[in-house]
């Protein structure tokens, strides 16, 4: 007796290491795919850029390779496609920005009010986005980057209304933008850029084509539809042929969102995979333990036969007792798992990896949770169910026997 | 209408190629109210026999009718319930539950049947003052004498109050006094009306019977 309960302790130790490493795996597999999904989702969600390509096919007696300009009329037209939630036109700027002693080159995107609601652009306290109004009225106003504001502004992090000079303009400094975390931002980095309004591009001179047209759009299903009719439009505008596929370059983060997410899920899933062999292991182990305690009480259960016991009643405390060792194990497994978690959540996670990727941290969801106790329940059911299959199969005419 | 009839039972043991006649041919027939003896030497089929009668297996051919109905081809749970409902049994080694005390072994068969705690507690624990055991109701059965065990066992196979008693060589643990007590105990049931089915290799106490059963080889003499 002694030794079965040190046994049925033993296997209740392993299934709680069990559980316990197949929740923390899933919930450092769901954290980092959490996370991972927000950092892309900082980067633009549903979020389409487009840029003038160039013709791939001789086309009414022009040659191919003649490159395309985006234009002013190009985005009007788009702009009454449906499917679109926000729209800007974006319009590259590189000059010299200058403010006390410091004198450096930066880019700057010209945009309208929308932009920062397409790469989820949130700003310091007392900040604001470029405006209608600062479009309308040409106002000369900036918002910063992350990376050119401590730049500029090494000792103050939020410079706001102070003017500076770009192109030998000044600007008037309305918003810093927060830190966000992005794997994948329009230009390499948002972090790295600056704004201002997008109908201040004549001031720039020299050639006026926009670089690129970002949008989101509101349904992901019919974005092929859409980036179809985006490159009709833009074929029939310059007389091109609309067949050409090369004639506006799309640049589709839906895709790569999605193929993020099933990286993670999958790693996710391998890393539950790897508990539930653990768990498996420790079923094996109770079923053991079950096999040898059906073993034992052959002429007991021999005896409950005669006695008038039916099958269910014959199986069922052994399928009782399994499941129980796996909910107590499955208990401290899980609790032991969120501890861990919680202590896990507690460590600062420095350096400039975690500035890109962002902080993952992991999360013992309700989904995981739920996974690991069906784990447990399927686990402990089979753990139980074979050994009890086995004392139903019992004879009785011979366990009476038994001396 | 008889109690048990038995048609052409045989019973056939197969270990790997090797077949084992263990019963030939029984035909039998027992009424109620009877008190009998089944006698044969080690070996010769008895206890496989009884396993047969007390639907604790089933018989290779041949019919077996209890009250009228045949349960010769029963499934497992059909089987339980009728070992549940008609089947007293008593066996030599006693078979009581070592992790239980005497009063919930006695109770056991009624846990089957799904009667309440309460109401099969008093009716365990009536059974056992009337065999002389009202002052052992916590105690297991390995605190108790061989003879003690026995009429424990005894009140359990009548709990149910069952059609047969069924008892393998009830005495064959016992001494002397103890399984003349216990055979005592038997006759007494008999007496009241009880059928009782003994199996032994005793001559003398098959002879306190009222009828003998000779069998040889699994075969009826
Ligand atoms: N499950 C079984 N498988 C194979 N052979 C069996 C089985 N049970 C019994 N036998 C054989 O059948 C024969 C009859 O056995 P049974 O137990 O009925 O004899 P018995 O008359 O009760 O003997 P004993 O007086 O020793 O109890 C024996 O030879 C035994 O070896
Ligand atoms: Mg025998």
């Amino acid at each position: 007796m002694v030794r079965e309960r040190r046994r049925i302790m033993l296997t209740i130790l392993a299934i709680a290491w069990a559980t316990f490493a197949i929740s923390t795996m899933l919930a450092i597999g769901e954290g980092l795919r959490l996370n991972f999904a927000k950092t892309v989702a900082n980067s633009g969600n549903n979020l389409l850029t487009f840029k003038g390509g160039h013709t791939s096919i001789v086309y009414l007696g022009l040659p191919a390779g003649r490159k395309i300009y985006l234009t002013k009329s190009d985005y009007a037209r788009i702009a009454n496609l449906p499917n679109i939630k926000h729209m800007t036109p974006v319009y590259s700027v590189f000059a010299k920005m200058r403010y006390g002693d410091k004198n450096l080159n930066k880019e700057a995107l010209l945009v309208n009010e929308q932009y920062a609601k397409i790469h989820n652009i949130d700003l310091l306290p007392g900040g604001r986005f470029i405006s209608k109004l600062d479009l309308l009225q040409k106002r000369r106003v900036i918002v910063l980057g992350e990376k050119t504001s401590q730049d500029l502004f090494p000792n103050n992090p939020n410079p706001i209304g102070l003017y500076l000079y770009f192109a030998n303009e000044l600007y008037r400094i309305i918003g810093v933008m927060q830190h966000k975390s992005e794997m994948m931002g329009r230009h390499d980095n948002d972090a790295m850029m600056n704004w201002l309004p997008s109908s201040l591009h004549k001031t720039f001179g020299g050639f006026q084509a926009i670089d690129s047209i970002d949008i989101t759009y509101k349904n992901a299903d019919r974005l092929v539809a859409l980036e179809n009719w985006i490159g009709r439009i833009v074929a029939r505008n310059h007389g091109l042929d609309p067949n050409d596929e090369n004639i506006v370059h799309f640049r589709d983060y839906a895709v790569r969102q999605e193929n993020i997410n099933s990286f993670f899920l999958g790693l996710e899933v391998f890393l539950g995979l790897v508990g539930l062999l653990t768990l498996i292991v420790a079923g094996v182990g109770i079923a053991n333990v079950m096999f040898a305690t059906v073993n034992r009480d052959t002429c007991e259960i021999g005896i409950k036969m005669a006695l008038g016991a039916k099958r269910y009643q014959i199986i069922w405390p052994y399928i009782k007792e399994s499941s129980f060792a796996m909910l107590q194990g499955g208990f401290f497994g899980v609790v032991l798992s969120g501890a861990l978690v919680f202590l896990l959540g507690l460590i600062p996670l420095h350096g400039k990896l975690f500035e890109v990727i962002g902080r993952p941290k992991a999360v013992l969801s309700f989904g995981v949770i739920v996974v690991v106790i069906l784990s447990l329940g399927v686990v402990g059911m089979l753990a139980g169910f074979f050994p009890a299959l086995k004392a139903s199969k019992i004879d009785p005419a011979r366990a009476v026997s038994y001396e | 209408m008889n109690l048990v009839e038995l048609k052409n039972i045989s019973k056939i043991y197969k270990t790997g190629a090797v077949k084992f006649i263990a019963l030939e041919q029984i035909n039998l027939t027992i009424n109620k109210g009877e008190y009998l003896a089944i006698l044969g030497p080690s070996g010769s089929g008895k206890s496989t026999l009884m396993h047969i009668l007390g639907c604790l297996s089933t018989p290779t051919s041949g019919d077996y009718l209890l009250n009228g109905k045949n349960v010769a081809s029963l499934s497992v749970n059909q089987l339980a319930k009728v070992r549940n409902q008609n089947i007293g049994f008593v066996f030599q080694n006693f078979n009581l539950l070592a992790n239980l005390n005497i009063v919930d072994n006695v109770a056991l068969p009624l846990v089957y049947r799904g009667i309440a705690k309460e109401e099969r507690t008093k009716k365990a624990k009536e059974l056992l003052t009337h065999f002389g055991l009202g002052g052992h109701f916590s105690h297991h059965a390995n605190e108790l004498s061989g003879g003690q065990q026995q009429r424990v066992a005894i009140a359990r196979s009548l709990i149910t109050e069952p059609d047969i008693i069924l008892a393998d060589e009830p005495t064959g643990n016992l001494d002397s006094k103890s399984g003349d007590d216990v055979i005592h105990m038997l006759e007494k049931l008999n007496r009241d009306g009880k059928t009782i089915i003994i199996v032994t290799h005793d001559e003398k106490i098959a002879e306190r019977t009222k009828q003998i059963i000779r069998i040889v080889d699994g075969k009826i003499m």
